[in-house]
This record gives C-alpha cells, structure tokens and sequence, in this order.
C-alpha cells in the first residue's frame, strides 16, 4: 500500500522513487465487431499528473477506460499500472488503481460506512489502519457526519461524494475518474472538480475522462484528444492552443441561405475553417477582432439574417473543430 | 476472510436488510402451510398410513374370513388399515361420504369359488378424489396379492395332483408353502413409506416450493450489480470473476439452507410436521437448494434484466413445483403424469422426505438425491458456459 495520503505531498525521496509514469498504456486496441472502438491508444500519467482524456460522446473514451482499468479484456496492446502488467486478472496493478465510475456504484441499501468497510476488506485492509482510513475518507468527502445513514436517504450529490470517495479509499497510485460530474448539479460539481485538483497535488496520478472542455482546461495537466477510438492530439493546454496557430472562433447565428453564406465566407482571407450547422456558421479564422466586419457584412451580402455574433479565444473546442471539422458536443 | 466469503456476507447482510427477501422466504410459506393445515384439518389431521376401509363380507366361508381375520385384520393391527364392516349399502355411503377410502367386497361364493378351480373376484368400491385415491390402491393392493396368492397355491396343488383340497387345506399349504402373509406386508410397506402425512406434505411443499423463490436472489444480484455499476468496481479492484461467482454460489445455498432450516423447525414445532431423520433431510434440503440455485444461476445468464429474471424464474419454479407435487400431491394421481412430475426435484425431495418421515435413513434417498442433483448438473452446466456473459461489464 502506497504510503502517499491526500492531505500531504510526498516527501522527495518518494518523488523520485515514483517519477517512473504511475499509467502507461500502448497500442490499446478493441474492436466489437465491426467497430473499432479503441485504436492503437498509447499515454502515460506521471504521478501527481492531471492527464484529461476529452472526446465526444462515442469516440471510445469508456471502452478505453474499462480496458484500463481492467474489465475489459484488450484485443491488443499493454497498461502497466505503477510499473505492474494490468490484465483482467491482475492483482498488483489492480491494487494500485482507484476506479470512478461513471454511475453512482455504491450500494444504496447500506450505510457510507459500510460500504467503505466493505470495499476495504477488499482491499485487504484491516484493523485500527481501515477504520482510520475509512473516518479519513469520509471526513475528506464530507460525509463524516451522515456516515451511519443509509445511502438511498442522500442526495444525489452526496452519493456521487461517496462514490468518488470509494476510490479513493486505499490510497491508490493512479485514479481514474470516467465522467464524474455527468449529470451532478453545479455546487457538487466544483466539489468534486475541486478534490480532484488536491488529488492531483498530494501526488496522485489522476487520468479523467470528460467531454466538457472546460473542466480538462480547468485542471488537467496534459489533455489527450481522443476521436473514433484514436488519440488525435496530445499535450498541455498551451501546446494544443498553438496546434490551431493563435486562431480564433467566430459563431454566426443565423438564418436564411446558409450554404451561399459558408461558401462566400470561405472566400475571405484569414477564414481557414467554415463549419454549417442548422441554426449558423462556426469559423476559426486568423484574427477575429479584424475580420469580424467583413464576416458580417459578407455573410448578410449572401441572404442570410443575422441574430448573434460571438466571437471567441481559441480553446479545446477551437482544437477538436481543427482536427476534426467536428464540434466537440456533437 | 476470503474475497467470496466476503461478497457472500454483504449479499446476505443487504438481504436482511431487505424485508421483502424475508417476507417471501420465510413468511409466507409457513403462512400458506399454516392456512392449508388449518383448513384441511379433516385430512391433515388423519395419518394417511391408517387407512380406513369398508369391509362387506357377502361369504363368510373360510377364504374369505381367513382374508378379512388374517390379512386384512394382520395389516389393521399393524395400524395400517381400519376395518369397517358393513353392508353393500353402508359400504359405498362410507366412501361416498368420504369416512373410508374404499371399501372391499367379498362377494357370495367366494371361498367356494377360491375352493375349486371358478373363477371369482373381489370388488373394491374407491373413491375418486385425489387426496384418497391412495386408500383405493392400498386395498387394490392387498386384493392382488392375495388372489396371486390363492392362484399359485392352487397351481403348487394342482402341481402335488391333489385336486379335491378343501379351502382350509389350500390356505394352510398357502401359508406354509409361500409364507403369503410376509409378502403382502412386504407390499403394503412399499405403498406405505411413499406418503408424508398430509400436514408434513404441506409444510415441505411449499418450503420446497418457495425455496426456487429464495435463492434466486444470489445470481440475480450479479445482474444487479452490473446495472448499478457496483460489478465494475469489484472486477476493478482485483476481485476475480470466479470469486464473484462463488460467492453468488455462497449466498444462494446461505439463504436456502436458512430459510429451509427455519421453516422445517417452525413447522415441526407449529404445525406438527413430521420431516424425519436429520441426516437425510439435510442431504435432500442441500439437494434441492443446490438445484435451484443452478436454475436461477442459469435463468440469470439468459435474462437481460432484473425483472425479466424474476417473472421467467418466477413461472419455471410455479410449473415445476406444480407439477412436481409440492402444492397437491400430484404423484398419488398415478398415471404418465405422476411419473413425469418425478423428473422435478421437488417432487424427488417430497418421496425422500416420505422414505424418511417413515424411518428411512440417508441410504433409501440415495435415488432422489441423484435424480435432483442431476437436474442441478445440467442447468448449473448450461449456467457456467454461460456465465461469462452475465459478468460483462
């Protein structure tokens, strides 16, 4: 069991007895049937290290979770979890790993403090060591003083609490977090975004999935960009930015001849991408503060009514559009 | 504590918990017995082994006393049957109105007829209804055996050429020469030790009946946890797939063996159930429990989801205690149906509990405890070639 706890950042000896990655995976392949779910995913998480895995819905974040975190049985490739081969029937590596699901997985008919005893006996920890344990985890999730009620009687933000606390529980070396704040109201949401930022300080490898960019901006270290099962880009917030050379986004909302507009649009200097959906046009172009004028004069000299115009800085969505010629929410 | 032994006790732990679990394994089978005791009390009350049987000696020449003094007065002492002597009339009025099981007629000429080489016959008037068509076989029984005894002493004295025997000479060399009396007792045994007194049959029926219910609630669990998320995260954390199925296996046979235990005290103590000998009770109990849980384990792999499982296992464990016997006696009806229902192990664990109640040890249910266990090897083979599938995640 890894001595590193929450509240404290590991001493430098450890640091440098753990610099080796705490996840590293390698040509991760999987295909059901005919789809390819998962191909060729390759990353590492140092300890200590936020890595976001962000991508739409379906691009094969989950599946590439479960073959992390060993449920999923690859068709290819390795993970190594604090240095130890991870298959389905790993021990080591497993105890290693701390697992949060995307649903809430606790059990509802038993108390928060059963279900942490439960999971530490799992665990093989036992004594005075897991009761500490368990009182430290609840009081870190908030949950000390509802401890003893059972877990159906709590609010939905308070299991998902809970549920994140479970994988916390024995002190794992890397965690991965699959869609936490899915469907979790705002005031839970930063809660959990803001334990995971601490996690990530007391030196724990934390490897997230999410498909809202604003929480991989918010704290991931390093973000991988994942796209029909592959790893399209790679690198911190910084880096991905430059991908898209400094560009801006520009979102028309608008009405009338679209197609005409996209097309006269393209013409314009500076215009490097033109996407058409149902209620506008979204563009990455070179300096919006510049262009925006002739944008608009051109887009209404080619029959459409303009409602809104915003203009934005380029971020993650900027990328993903970049690289795919998708939206990240589609 | 062993992974499994563990997942076990959390199962069972959350199951207490769940009063609908107890209300079903344990409350209402032992109301239904106690309901079905106390509204059958005419037939509950009367040991099915004492049967009562209208006698109408129309003879009274020497075969026939020496059957109904002998034989049927050897079988009375023995407490097996109870003689009413009567009249034809009387006779069929005691069936009809359902005070005897059936009642024997000896007609006019019988010994004459038993004396010399014409034909005769015995007349048994029964009683349709299934709880005592058994008395009608019991009689139809002792008959048989003693007209297949008069027919091979005549044909052991036809063969010593001494034709002209009187008919206290046939039943002495009879006795002597077949020892007839050991062989029809030897028959009425066999008869005897297939029935539960109608209070045990009750109370073991629907124990046995409910006992499909109870454990089902073992490997339906998996398909819980898989919903929930909860089996993710115990593959997640080194727990292996074989131990989650162990455990499934733990918390089924945990539940039905607890369940059964606490229904055959209460209805031993309450009711006055008659199980039998421990040792052999256990062995069927553990039988049975280990066959449903393999039927649940298989229904579980099939089902995609919780309810499916329950309303699918829910209609299998109906027909099969059904037609297995464990609500009416079906095996005493007799026939293609009564044979077939011997296929279910319900209806295996009722004719092991007979054998039993009727001071048989664990050796006379060596054959009901294959018979189930078969039934478990084949639905817990199809469960495990599939239970792959039930642990995807």
């Amino acid at each position: 069991m890894p001595a590193t706890t929450l509240d404290q950042p590991p001493s430098d000896a450890e640091s440098v007895a753990s610099s080796a990655p705490v996840l590293r995976c390698a040509g991760l392949r999987k295909r059901f049937g005919e789809l390819l779910a998962v191909d060729g995913l390759s990353l590492e998480v140092a300890p200590g290290e936020s890595y976001g895995l962000l991508g739409p819905n379906g691009a094969g974040k989950t599946t590439s979770i479960s073959m992390i975190c060993g449920l999923l049985a690859s068709d290819d490739g390795i993970v190594e979890v604090a240095g130890n081969r991870l298959t389905t029937a790993s021990v080591a590596a497993k105890s290693q790993l701390g697992y949060v699901p995307q649903e809430i997985a606790i059990y509802l008919d038993m108390t928060a403090r059963e279900n942490l005893r439960f999971f530490a006996r799992l665990y093989n920890m036992r004594g005075r060591a897991a009761s500490a344990r368990i009182d430290a985890v609840l009081e870190l999730i908030g949950l000390a003083e509802r401890a003893d009620d059972l877990v159906k009687e709590y609010s939905g933000g308070m299991q998902r609490r809970l549920n994140m606390g479970l994988g916390l529980l024995h002190e794992p070396r890397l965690l991965v977090l699959d869609e936490p704040t899915v469907g979790v109201d705002p005031q839970s949401r930063n809660a959990i975004l803001a334990s995971i930022e601490q996690l990530g300080q007391s030196g724990i490898g934390v490897l997230y999935t999410t498909h809202y960019m604003e929480e991989a901006e918010r704290f991931c270290d390093r973000i991988g960009i994942i796209d029909h099962g592959k790893l399209i880009a790679e690198g911190t917030h910084r880096e991905l930015i430059a991908l898209v050379g400094g560009q801006d986004r520009v979102l028309l909302s608008a009405s009338g001849d679209l197609t005409r507009a996209a097309e006269a649009l393209r013409e314009v200097s500076g215009v490097r991408q033109v996407l058409q959906s149902d209620d506008g046009l979204d563009l990455i172009v070179d300096e919006a503060g510049r262009l925006l004028p002739t944008l608009l004069e051109r887009a209404v000299a080619a029959g459409t009514s303009l409602t809104a115009v915003e203009a934005r800085k380029s971020n993650l969505e900027t990328v993903f559009l970049h690289l795919t010629g998708r939206a990240l929410r589609d | 504590m062993p992974v499994a032994v563990l997942i076990a006790a959390k199962d069972l732990h959350q199951r207490m918990r769940d009063r609908t679990a107890i209300v079903a394994a344990l409350v209402i089978p032992f109301v239904m017995a106690t309901i079905l005791g106390v509204t059958l009390p005419n037939i509950s009350n009367r040991s099915t082994a004492k049967y009562q049987i209208g006698v109408v000696n129309d003879d009274h020449g020497p075969a026939a006393l020496f059957f109904v003094q002998e034989v049927l007065g050897s079988l009375q002492r023995q407490n097996l049957l109870q003689l009413h002597p009567t009249s034809m009339a009387g006779g069929r009025a005691l069936v009809r109105s359902g005070r005897a099981n059936a009642t024997l007629v000896l007609p006019r000429g019988f010994s004459l007829a038993a004396n010399g080489e014409s034909p005769t016959h015995i007349e048994i008037i029964g009683n349709g209804q299934i709880f005592k068509q058994v008395g009608t076989y019991v009689v139809r029984s002792v008959a048989q055996s003693f007209a297949n005894q008069l027919n091979s002493v005549r044909l052991a004295i036809a063969s010593t050429r001494k034709p002209h025997a009187s008919s206290n000479e046939i039943i002495r060399l009879g006795e002597h020469a077949s020892e007839a009396p050991k062989q029809l007792k030897l028959h009425e045994v066999g008869l005897r030790s297939k029935e539960l007194n109608l209070k045990t049959h009750e109370a073991a029926g629907l124990t046995i009946f409910f006992l499909f219910f109870t454990v089902q609630f073992g490997f339906l669990s998996i398909i819980e946890e898989r919903n929930h998320g909860t089996l993710a995260r115990l593959l997640a954390a080194s727990v292996s797939r074989r131990s989650i199925v162990f455990a499934k296996l733990l918390t089924c046979i945990a539940l039905g063996v607890l369940s059964t235990a606490v229904l055959a005290a209460a209805t031993t103590l309450i009711l006055g159930a008659d199980w039998g000998g421990f040792p052999g009770v256990a062995l069927l109990v553990l039988a049975c429990v280990i066959a449903a849980t393999a039927l649940s384990a298989c229904i579980a792999t099939f089902a995609q989801t919780v309810q499916q499982a329950i309303e699918w296992q829910a209609i299998i464990a109906g027909l099969l205690g059904a037609f297995g016997g464990a609500v009416f006696p079906i095996a005493q009806s007799g026939g293609t149906l009564a044979s077939l229902s011997l296929l279910t192990p319900q209806a295996q664990f009722l004719r092991g509990l007979g054998l039993l109640s009727h001071g048989g040890g664990p050796a006379t249910v060596l054959s009901m405890l294959a018979t189930i266990l078969a039934f478990a090897a084949i639905l817990g083979g199809v469960a495990m070639l599939r239970m792959r599938r039930l642990l995807e995640v």
